[in-house]
């Protein structure tokens, strides 16, 4: 028997997987509405003043999602020693920070491409759009070994669990 | 794929899957995994559940599907 005892949140496998998919969803959205919303720092002036909303909302909901998925059993397993999980366990683990490393390096890139051809789609990158990217990046990145673990583990495991 | 006859051993020696994974170092849910061939085992697991059931690895695990049971059991059956 492995040494791994439950520490966190024993969530359904089904129920964190949404509550993941609805973070990414929650924060990359908040992100997108502020990176459209013109003179960002004060929008107030541009009659865009609602977008504030549900760009709250979105922001909020999306850091409770990422306490809920950091205080969840599959983070504790995801951030595991390899003595304390099985052969299984290990494989899964590792594939999921190696999905979570492709995740981060692909919105790197995303960032990199807003950045250099934003301009063009009249997306004016202010500092406050960097600092929520960062902090969307940061957040993901670490929810993302997981929720990709959550992904990728098939719903039965659960009944034996 | 790997197939495996895990199950089929098991059950004949009662045991059930926190034993067995007891037995050979594991979480309960790797030997549901081995089971239902969503996971094939490094040759150091194989070799200890073969222990485990005191059978060689040929008899516990194959490239090829085993033949059913009943399909076995039948030509004797028929002799008999």
């Amino acid at each position: 028997m492995t040494k791994r005892k439950h520490h966190g949140l024993n969530l359904r496998i089904p129920v964190l997987r949404a509550i993941f998919i609805a973070t990414l969803i929650g924060l990359w959205g908040a992100l997108a509405i502020k990176c459209f919303l013109p003179g960002a720092d004060d929008p107030a002036d541009t009659g865009l003043a609602w977008l504030l909303v549900p760009h709250g909302i979105l922001t909020i909901g999306g850091l409770i999602g990422v306490g809920v998925m950091l205080w969840s059993d599959f983070s504790f397993v995801a951030q595991s020693a390899d003595a304390e999980l099985d052969e299984r366990e290990l494989a899964a683990r590792n594939r999921a920070h190696y999905l979570t490393l492709r995740y981060v390096l692909c919105a790197v890139l995303l960032g990199w491409c807003v950045l250099e051809f934003g301009d063009r789609f009249g997306i004016e990158v202010s500092r406050e759009i960097i600092v929520q990217f960062l902090m969307v990046l940061g957040f993901t990145g670490i929810i993302g070994p997981a929720g990709f673990l959550a992904l990728q583990t098939e719903r039965n495991a659960e009944e034996e669990s | 794929m790997v197939h495996n006859r895990i199950a089929l051993f098991r059950a004949e020696r009662q045991m059930s899957r926190k034993d067995l994974a007891e037995l050979v170092g594991v979480n309960p849910q790797t030997i549901g995994f081995l089971e239902r061939g969503s996971y094939s085992p490094s040759v150091e697991l194989a070799l200890k559940l073969a222990a485990v059931f005191r059978v060689s690895v040929h008899q516990l695990f194959s490239l090829e599907p085993f033949p059913p049971l009943a399909d076995q059991l039948a030509p004797r059956r028929e002799g008999t």
